[in-house]
C-alpha cells in the first residue's frame, strides 16, 4: 500500500482531467433537468390544448384520438379564461425553447471540450488512467446522445409551439369577437373552424413528440451509469485512500 | 400592420390617464397606468403592436405583462444559469422576466359588495364589479345599486355579503349591455342603477394620443335618454347601443370623455363637430420626448 504523492504532476494532471470531466457531467445534469422543466412546460401545454376532455383506459391510438379530437368550442363565458391560460402555456414554452436552444450550444461546445481533453500518461495507476479514458469516452458518447436527442426535441416543440400559438391566436380572435360584439354574439363556424385546425395540427405534431421520450429514458439510464464511474474515480483518488 | 408604438407613446398614454378625471364609477387608474408603463419594458421577440385602428396596445401586450410576471418565477431559475455562461438571448430575458415580475399587474376581476340600508324585509347594497379582460382590453367598473329580499341572491356570512353566483353572472353580463341588463337583473330585485364606466381606447391625435373614456348608466332617476359618443357611428348609434325598451321605466346615458394633448384641443373639437358629438374633452402635458 502505497500513499498517493500529492506533489506528482502526473498525478495533478489526472486530477485536472477528473475536475474537466466532473465539470462536463455537470454541465449535461443541469441540461437534463433544464429538460425536466421543459417537458412540464410542454405537458402545460398539452393540457391546455385537450382541456375538458377525460382520460380515458382506452389503447395508445384511441386515447391519441380521443384526446386530440376537437373540443366543443368553450362557452363564451370561459373564453377570456382559456385564453389567458392558452398563452400562459405557449409563453412558458416559448421561454423554455430558448433555453433549450442555449442547451444544444453548451452541448456542441462540450462534445468539443471532452475531445480535446489531454489524456495523462506516465506514472499514474492504470486503473484509475483506463477509468478515466472509458468515463471520457462514455461521455462522449453520452453528449452526441445528447446532442442528438436535444436538437431532435427542440425541432419537435418549436412546431409545437407554432401550433399552439395559432390556437391561441384563434382564441384570440374568438375572446374578442365576445367581447365587440356583447351578449348578441352570434357563435362563428369559421372561427370555430380555425380553431379546430389549429388543434388538429398540434395533434400530429404531438404524436412526433412523443416518440422521443423513450430516447429521453434511455438517456437518462446512460447519465446515471456515467455517474457510478465517476463515483469510482472519486473513491481512487479521496485523500488519504492509497493505491492498490 | 398596426404601427409599433413607441415608449413615449406609452408614455403619453399614461400621461392622459389622471387628465380624464376619472371618479368612483370607473376602474382605479393607478393600477391601469403601472400595468400600461409595464408596456415600456422591451419584451424579447415580440415588438409592441397597436390594436388595428387604435392607440391603444394590442391585447396581446395587455396581456403578456400579466402572464409573463406569473411565469418569472419558474422560468428564471432555468435561464440565469444560461445567461451567467454568457448567452446573450438568455440574458435579454432574465433582463425582462426580472423587471416583469416586479409589477403588479391588473387583476382579471374584482367583486366589492356593500351595504347601504336595510330593514326587516330588505337589503340595499352596492355591487362593483372591476373588469380588466385584457384579452379585448376591456378595463371597466360596473357598480349596481339593487334592493332585494332579506334571504334573496345576497346573503350575509359573518361581515362579509356572499352573492349568489347566477347574480354574479348576470352582473358580469349586464356590463355589455346595460339596458338588457337591467331588465334581467329586476328578476332579483329593485334596481336602483346600473353604472358602467369604461376606460379607452385610444385614437391616434396630430400630436399624441387622444384617451377616452365613457360612462354609461341605467337608471329609473334619468329624465331622458342620451346617447353621445364620437367613438359611435351617429347615423347608426342608437342600433349600437342597445336602449331601453319604451315599456320600460329607465332610462340610458351614455357620454365619453377625452384627455387629448394641450396643442391638439383645436383638431379634436373639429373632429367632434364633424361627428356632430359634444363630448367633454381635458388636456394633457405631453412627456418631453413625445415625437
Amino acid at each position: 500500500m502505497t500513499p498517493l504523492n500529492t506533489s506528482d504532476p502526473a498525478l495533478q494532471r489526472l486530477r485536472d482531467m477528473l475536475d474537466a470531466l466532473d465539470a462536463l457531467d455537470d454541465r449535461h445534469q443541469a441540461r437534463m433537468a433544464m429538460l425536466d422543466s421543459v417537458a412540464v412546460a410542454e405537458q402545460r401545454l398539452r393540457d391546455e390544448l385537450h382541456r375538458g376532455q377525460t382520460p380515458s383506459d382506452a389503447g395508445f391510438w384511441a386515447r391519441l384520438r380521443t384526446r386530440w379530437s376537437p373540443p366543443p368550442t368553450p362557452h363564451a363565458s370561459e373564453l377570456t379564461e382559456r385564453h389567458e391560460a392558452m398563452v400562459r402555456a405557449v409563453r412558458g414554452l416559448s421561454f423554455h425553447l430558448v433555453a433549450l436552444e442555449g442547451a444544444v450550444d453548451t452541448v456542441v461546445n462540450d462534445k468539443a471540450e471532452v475531445l480535446s481533453l489531454a489524456f495523462p500518461t506516465g506514472s499514474e495507476p492504470s486503473a484509475t488512467q483506463q477509468t478515466l479514458t472509458d468515463r471520457a469516452m462514455a461521455l462522449s458518447d453520452l453528449l452526441q446522445a445528447e446532442h442528438e436527442v436535444l436538437s431532435i426535441r427542440h425541432e419537435g416543440l418549436v412546431e409545437l409551439h407554432t401550433a399552439a400559438h395559432d390556437v391561441a391566436h384563434a382564441l384570440s380572435r374568438q375572446a374578442l369577437q365576445h367581447h365587440l360584439a356583447g351578449p348578441r354574439t352570434v357563435r362563428s363556424p369559421a372561427l370555430d373552424g380555425v380553431v379546430r385546425a389549429a388543434i388538429e395540427r398540434a395533434a400530429e405534431l404531438h404524436h412526433r413528440v412523443d416518440t422521443l421520450e423513450s430516447r429521453m429514458r434511455q438517456l437518462d439510464a446512460e447519465a446515471r451509469e456515467r455517474r457510478v464511474a465517476k463515483d469510482e474515480v472519486e473513491a481512487w483518488l479521496r485523500p488519504g485512500t492509497s493505491d492498490a | 400592420m398596426p404601427d409599433a408604438p413607441s415608449t413615449p407613446h406609452i408614455a403619453a398614454l399614461c400621461a392622459a390617464l389622471p387628465a380624464l378625471r376619472l371618479n368612483h364609477s370607473f376602474p382605479p387608474w393607478r393600477p391601469i397606468q403601472a400595468h400600461l408603463a409595464a408596456l415600456q419594458l422591451p419584451v424579447p421577440g415580440h415588438p409592441l403592436i397597436q390594436a388595428p385602428d387604435t392607440a391603444w396596445p394590442h391585447p396581446d401586450a395587455w396581456l403578456r405583462v400579466r402572464v409573463d410576471g406569473a411565469l418569472a418565477d419558474e422560468l428564471l431559475p432555468v435561464l440565469r444559469p444560461l445567461a451567467a455562461g454568457g448567452d446573450a438571448r438568455a440574458k435579454a430575458r432574465v433582463a425582462y422576466l426580472e423587471a416583469i415580475r416586479t409589477v403588479v399587474p391588473l387583476e382579471e376581476a374584482v367583486w366589492q359588495v356593500r351595504l347601504i340600508g336595510h330593514d326587516t324585509t330588505h337589503l340595499r347594497v352596492e355591487i362593483t364589479l372591476d373588469q380588466h379582460i385584457l384579452a379585448a382590453p376591456i378595463l371597466r367598473r360596473t357598480t349596481l345599486r339593487i334592493a332585494t329580499v332579506q334571504g334573496g341572491p345576497i346573503t350575509e356570512q359573518g361581515h362579509t355579503l356572499v352573492l349568489d353566483p347566477e347574480l354574479e353572472r348576470r352582473i358580469a353580463e349586464a356590463a355589455a349591455a346595460p339596458a338588457r341588463g337591467v331588465l334581467r337583473l329586476s328578476e332579483w330585485g329593485e334596481v336602483e342603477s346600473l353604472t358602467v364606466g369604461e376606460v379607452g381606447p385610444a385614437r391616434n391625435g396630430l400630436r399624441g394620443p387622444w384617451l377616452s373614456a365613457v360612462l354609461t348608466r341605467v337608471s329609473e332617476s334619468l329624465d331622458r335618454t342620451w346617447v353621445d359618443d364620437a367613438l359611435l357611428d351617429s347615423a347608426s348609434g342608437d342600433a349600437l347601443v342597445e336602449l331601453p325598451r319604451p315599456d320600460r321605466p329607465e332610462r340610458l346615458s351614455r357620454q365619453r370623455k377625452w384627455a387629448v394633448p394641450r396643442a391638439d384641443v383645436s383638431a379634436v373639437r373639429g373632429w367632434l363637430a364633424q361627428r356632430g358629438s359634444r363630448n367633454l374633452h381635458y388636456t394633457y402635458r405631453l412627456p418631453r420626448d413625445t415625437p
